[in-house]
């Protein structure tokens, strides 16, 4: 870890729970989970994308992203699961991983490009760029993503992966990995911030 | 943490030809999308796989309903760019043919399945069509008790603004008890919530317990299929359908001006077709019909510039023709003299004399007309045209 470097920590923390809440949100309308009408276009990372003004929503995802906040922030959630659940069956239809990789850039692990710099700058340009074709990338894939037929009648669930000494919220339960069997999974491109790396992924099922 | 299966496809591989992927309701497999990107699926694989359910179809090795969904599905799959060869129609065609006689199938999803995505494929945009091809779903009774019909013909339905048949046809399916029940019933709440969140008000027939099917047939059944009318197939005289074989029902059709005649069980008969007389779309497949073409990047897609000489616009709007146009005012000519009173004369003196000249009512009737030449008896040999001064006036 480049040293004691917490102001950077922060931000890169910011910008990956930033980018949830919009990719949470761009997933949430492009999958119709909540009516078209509840979802407003704002501009960021020089897209059009479409943010929820309903409340209720609003504050439920508000509450998830703080508490995945401290987490990132305290290095101890590894993955963020977006599930997209029938209400009528509870099956999980959809299955969105975000995996937040660790940078450790001490190690020689490092990528080759950055490895002459005694410390890894990425310039929080280079990263809006890549959040910005990962977030088209998520838009893009409703081409070959089954129609959710059951119109308004699907929820989500978010699930985190953290560390086993993570302290974990009463309003945070156990669960499984809501894994979608025998599914089609399609990887996603990722981005970087001085100290993660985020990737995406999506698993679904061919409707029969 | 990141488990990678080996099956996990790039999304970046399937980037580059987002736009030419045609969505599928029950959604593409990203494998074969990447396959058939990479080219890891050859023409050979292809065409071997083709053959392999050919063969099943000739063998009836399985439900052949099956195979044939298979193959459908194979088909949809691969062709990811949209149909773009006729094999998928004509597949689609002839499973519905194969079957469409079976009061086995009438009511298997499966097969309704095939018709849903066959209208839906091929009839995209043509919305009456696609009507005619439900109501011919519905007076063949194909689906009849299956929910999923009844909903999406009054999502088509709705969709056209025809709101009195959206509701009788989802009457007729709960009537019909089409199953599952819960996604009709849901079906008509929306249809209803729709309705009234749009302040539409329908006019639903009162008597609805007391219509039965045959008479919606009637209703409904009058459209041109074959480019008949309900009227022409009457005249025809009896229709022989398998169905009738069945029944051995006579096949008499009277046309009686009772309209109790109406409810005899013969009557409907004409609803049945024969299939034989059915022209499938591959068999009249539209010549006209621009073929789709996947987009090739940094092409420009939009229509060409025309060149735009200039053109003198006509005033915006086309007047209204009314008699005074063209016409003036008579016009008079005011002479002043010093310590008289201004003397008017009452024509138009400036038209006629002009300073120089004085030209009689002839001459200037051919200044109008654009004829009149000054006749210059010294140089008549010699053809110089002079420019003749327009007059200022075009009326007296």
């Amino acid at each position: 870890m480049s040293s004691g470097d917490s102001i950077s920590l922060k931000g890169s923390t910011r910008t990956i729970t930033e980018f949830f809440e919009y990719s949470i949100n761009s997933i949430l309308y492009e999958r119709g989970i909540y009516p078209s009408e509840d979802f407003t276009v704002v501009k960021k990372y020089d897209l059009p994308l479409l943010k929820t003004h309903d409340e209720e929503l609003k504050q439920y995802i508000r509450k998830i992203l703080i508490q995945v906040h401290k987490w990132i922030l305290g290095k101890k959630c590894t993955k963020l699961v977006l599930c997209i659940i029938d209400k009528d069956t509870g099956d999980v239809v959809e299955r969105w991983a975000f995996d937040i990789l660790k940078m450790d850039y001490d190690n020689e692990n490092g990528d080759d490009e950055d490895k002459d710099m005694a410390s890894v700058k990425i310039d929080p340009q280079e990263t809006q760029k890549q959040i910005r074709s990962l977030i088209r990338q998520i838009t893009a894939s409703v081409t070959f993503l089954p129609e959710l037929t059951n119109e308004g009648n699907y929820t989500f669930n978010v699930l985190a992966y953290t560390d086993a000494y993570a302290k974990i919220p009463l309003n945070w339960g156990d669960s499984s990995s809501k894994e979608i069997e025998n599914g089609e999974n399609v990887q996603f491109k990722s981005f970087e911030t001085e100290d993660y790396k985020v990737g995406a992924q999506v698993s679904y099922k061919q409707s029969r | 943490m990141g488990s990678e299966s080996e099956d996990t496809v790039s999304f970046t591989v399937i980037e580059n030809e987002k736009e030419n992927i045609t969505s599928l309701k029950k959604g593409r497999s990203a494998k074969i999308l990447h396959d058939i990107i990479k080219s890891k699926i050859t023409q050979q694989d292809y065409n071997s796989q083709k053959q392999v359910f050919e063969t099943a179809l000739l063998h009836h090795d399985n439900d052949t309903l099956d195979t044939y969904m298979e193959y459908i599905n194979w088909l949809l799959e691969i062709n990811f760019k949209g149909p773009q060869n006729d094999i998928l129609l004509q597949v689609i065609e002839r499973c519905l043919v194969e079957f469409n006689h079976n009061i086995r199938y009438r009511n298997d999803p499966r097969y309704l399945e095939i018709w849903l995505l066959y209208i839906d494929s091929f009839y995209m945009d043509a919305l009456t069509e696609k009507r005619d091809m439900f109501i011919y779903l519905f007076r063949n009774k194909i689906g009849e008790t299956l929910s999923i019909f009844y909903v999406e013909f009054s999502k088509l339905l709705f969709a056209m603004n025809r709101y009195d048949e959206c509701y009788d046809f989802l009457m007729i399916g709960i009537q019909n008890n089409a199953m599952p029940n819960d996604l009709l019933l849901n079906s008509f709440k929306d249809f209803k919530v729709e309705l009234e969140a749009n302040g539409i008000v329908i006019t639903p027939e009162r008597n609805m317990e007391e219509r039965n099917i045959d008479d919606m047939l009637l209703k409904y059944g009058n459209i041109k299929i074959l480019d008949k009318n309900l009227e022409e197939i009457l005249k025809q005289g009896p229709v022989h359908t398998m169905i009738n074989q069945i029944r051995s029902s006579k096949l008499d059709i009277h046309v009686d001006d009772n309209d109790d005649s109406i409810q005899s069980d013969n009557k409907l008969q004409i609803f049945q077709d024969d299939w034989t007389n059915w022209e499938t779309k591959s068999s009249k497949l539209k010549e006209n019909k621009a073929i789709v073409t996947p987009l090739i990047p940094n092409t420009s897609i939009e229509p060409i510039k025309q060149d735009i000489k200039e053109i003198v616009k006509p005033s915006d709007k086309i007047l209204i023709f009314n008699d005074d146009i063209g016409r003036m005012k008579p016009i008079y000519k005011t002479i002043l003299i010093d310590g008289q009173k201004p003397q008017r004369i009452d024509y138009n003196f400036d038209l006629i004399n002009n300073g120089a000249d004085e030209y009689n009512l002839e001459q200037l009737l051919a200044i109008m007309k654009g004829c009149y030449r000054k006749r210059d008896t010294k140089r008549e040999l010699d053809a110089e045209e002079r420019p003749l001064k327009k007059p200022h006036h075009s009326g007296l």
